[in-house]
């Protein structure tokens, strides 16, 4: 009897005891269900604070970017034009493609950004694509500094800025560093337009450029007040002939590098639309508005265009028209960075105003973009 | 303790469900736009903007669009394909050009501004069938 009792006794504290050495499986499995729900709350706040930090990383950038902008209309009385061509040379080969580029806007920029040494490695005599074929000499000095990566003009939410551009035709030549901050050229296609009226406009809206059907404006880039940039081919404006006011007026925004390394978007030291110049990204075109999702929205040196991949990343493209058109792009979820001329720097919305494709201008969206429309053209 | 388990799921499923989502109120719309003789308008570019009026109640003014297909049909989003229209007032215009660089409307110029377009639609709910009638451009005398 007392044996029985003690060993009743004895099981009984082994029970309670065992019930303190671990957990059942069940309450493991409770445990493990909790800490995956936080695990699961937690990690959407830290992705969003991390592209918070990086979308500020590229606000400052842009900050930078425009003010050496300044600097540099404040030193020579006028914005660096967009892109430079031999406009004699162009005409001379009516109809075909200007194959050797000039320095952009950015490459006249360089002293300002601090970036003098870069500057000094280009002969600016000889094209930017001085070694691709057809235009190649053994001059290999433009190669080497238009591959030089600039941190200022690189957005750490664009994941595709390090892989470098090299070349989607033989005559752009390889070695292009990315950039993700692109200049205002206006509502015009880079010469493509071959300088027609958009339709229910009297006035021709061109840009003179390397794609222009050798219609070139006689006096001014820019033949049409409505839609006239700021930095343009050949052309640019004075802070003075910015008569909408500076702080109404696009002076740049935010571009992503191409999706492959054949795709010329974002490629600092290229004087294209797409590549570091905006172009016919307000109404009248299929490139309308900020990170227009639009078939085949850009038209730029590309071999992503069509695809679904450049479909799903609102990056679509049609190369029929080579680097006449490219609207402002980036990766921050729901808008983009833009900064003024008067060097102010915003995040502007997604919903900004547009007329969608094709549709009539006159928007919040395309005011920004003309430097010279009146108010009286308000719709 | 499954009881326990499964509430812990439908409170996952449920604050997934509620933690986005919201903004303002979209429709989806689709439809057709014709000449007056039945055929469909073609072109380089071929698209149907719904432009916010002036007095719209949308929250967001963004113009939404569409390209017009072979067939005449058209489905309008507003940034991207699917997205759907801002519920509030609209002009509706058209853009039917020879190609992306032309000049030429190939339709008549009343269609092509908010000013003078005979449609003015209100969006309040999905529609299938919007239908648009429209004139060609008148031809040029010489």
């Amino acid at each position: 009897m007392a044996a029985s009792q003690r060993h009743l006794h004895r099981m009984e504290s082994f029970r309670l005891r065992r019930s303190h050495l671990a957990f059942t499986l069940v309450e493991l499995l409770v445990v493990i269900a909790i800490i995956g729900v936080l695990v699961a709350l937690l990690l959407p706040a830290v992705q969003a604070a991390r592209e918070a930090a990086r979308r500020a990383h590229c606000q400052s950038s842009a900050k930078n970017v425009a003010l050496a902008v300044l600097n540099y209309e404040s030193a020579n009385k006028k914005l660096p034009v967009g892109m430079s061509f031999n406009a004699a040379q162009y005409r001379a080969n009516v109809h075909t493609q200007l194959k050797e580029y000039g320095p952009n806007w950015i490459i006249y920029a360089l002293p300002f950004l601090e970036q003098q040494a870069t500057f000094s490695k280009f002969n600016l005599k000889l094209p930017i694509n001085n070694d691709g074929a057809g235009v190649s000499t053994s001059d290999v000095r433009n190669r080497e500094a238009r591959g030089t990566e600039i941190p200022v003009l690189l957005c750490p939410s664009d994941s595709n800025n390090r892989a470098k551009y090299v070349g989607k035709i033989t005559f752009h030549g390889d070695n292009w560093a990315r950039g993700n901050y692109a200049a205002n050229s206006g509502g015009n296609f880079i010469g493509g337009g071959g300088c027609s009226a958009r339709p229910g406009e009297t006035i021709p809206a061109c840009t003179a450029g390397p794609e222009a059907n050798g219609t070139l404006p006689t006096d001014d880039g820019w033949t049409s007040d409505l839609r006239r940039g700021v930095m343009g081919p050949n052309i640019s404006a004075s802070l003075k002939q910015i008569t909408d006011g500076t702080t109404k007026t696009i002076m740049l925004g935010e571009i992503r590098a191409g999706l492959s390394e054949k795709d010329a978007r974002g490629t600092w030291a290229m004087g294209h639309a797409g590549s570091s110049l905006l172009a016919i990204f307000g109404s009248g075109g299929d490139a309308n508005g900020p990170n227009a999702c639009y078939p085949s929205a850009d038209d730029v040196y590309s071999d992503v265009c069509g695809t679904e991949k450049a479909k799903a990343e609102c990056m679509d493209c049609f190369t029929g028209g080579a680097a006449d058109q490219a609207t402002t792009r980036s990766s921050h979820p729901g808008g983009v960075h833009i900064a003024m001329c008067d060097g102010s720097v915003s995040f502007l919305s997604d919903n900004v105003e547009t007329s969608g494709i094709g549709g009539p201008w006159g928007t919040a969206w395309d005011y920004m973009i003309g430097s010279a429309d009146a108010e009286a053209t308000i719709r | 303790m499954q009881v326990v388990r499964s509430n812990f799921a439908v409170l996952a499923l449920a604050s997934a469900l509620i933690g986005c989502g919201g903004g303002p109120k979209t429709a989806q719309i689709s439809g057709r736009v014709l000449f007056k003789d039945g055929t469909p308008p073609k072109g380089g570019v071929c698209a149907i903007q719904f432009l916010p009026a002036a007095d719209t109640t949308a929250e967001i003014r963004k113009a939404a669009s569409g390209d017009i297909r072979e067939d005449g049909s058209f489905e309008v989003y507003t940034r991207k394909p699917g997205d759907g229209i801002f519920v509030g007032k609209y002009d509706v215009t058209f853009a039917v050009w020879e190609s992306p660089m032309s000049s030429k409307s190939l339709i008549d110029a009343k269609y092509t501004s908010p000013t003078t377009t005979p449609y003015h639609v209100t969006i309040d709910q999905d529609a299938d069938d919007l239908a648009f009638e429209v004139e060609p451009a008148a031809k040029v005398k010489r």
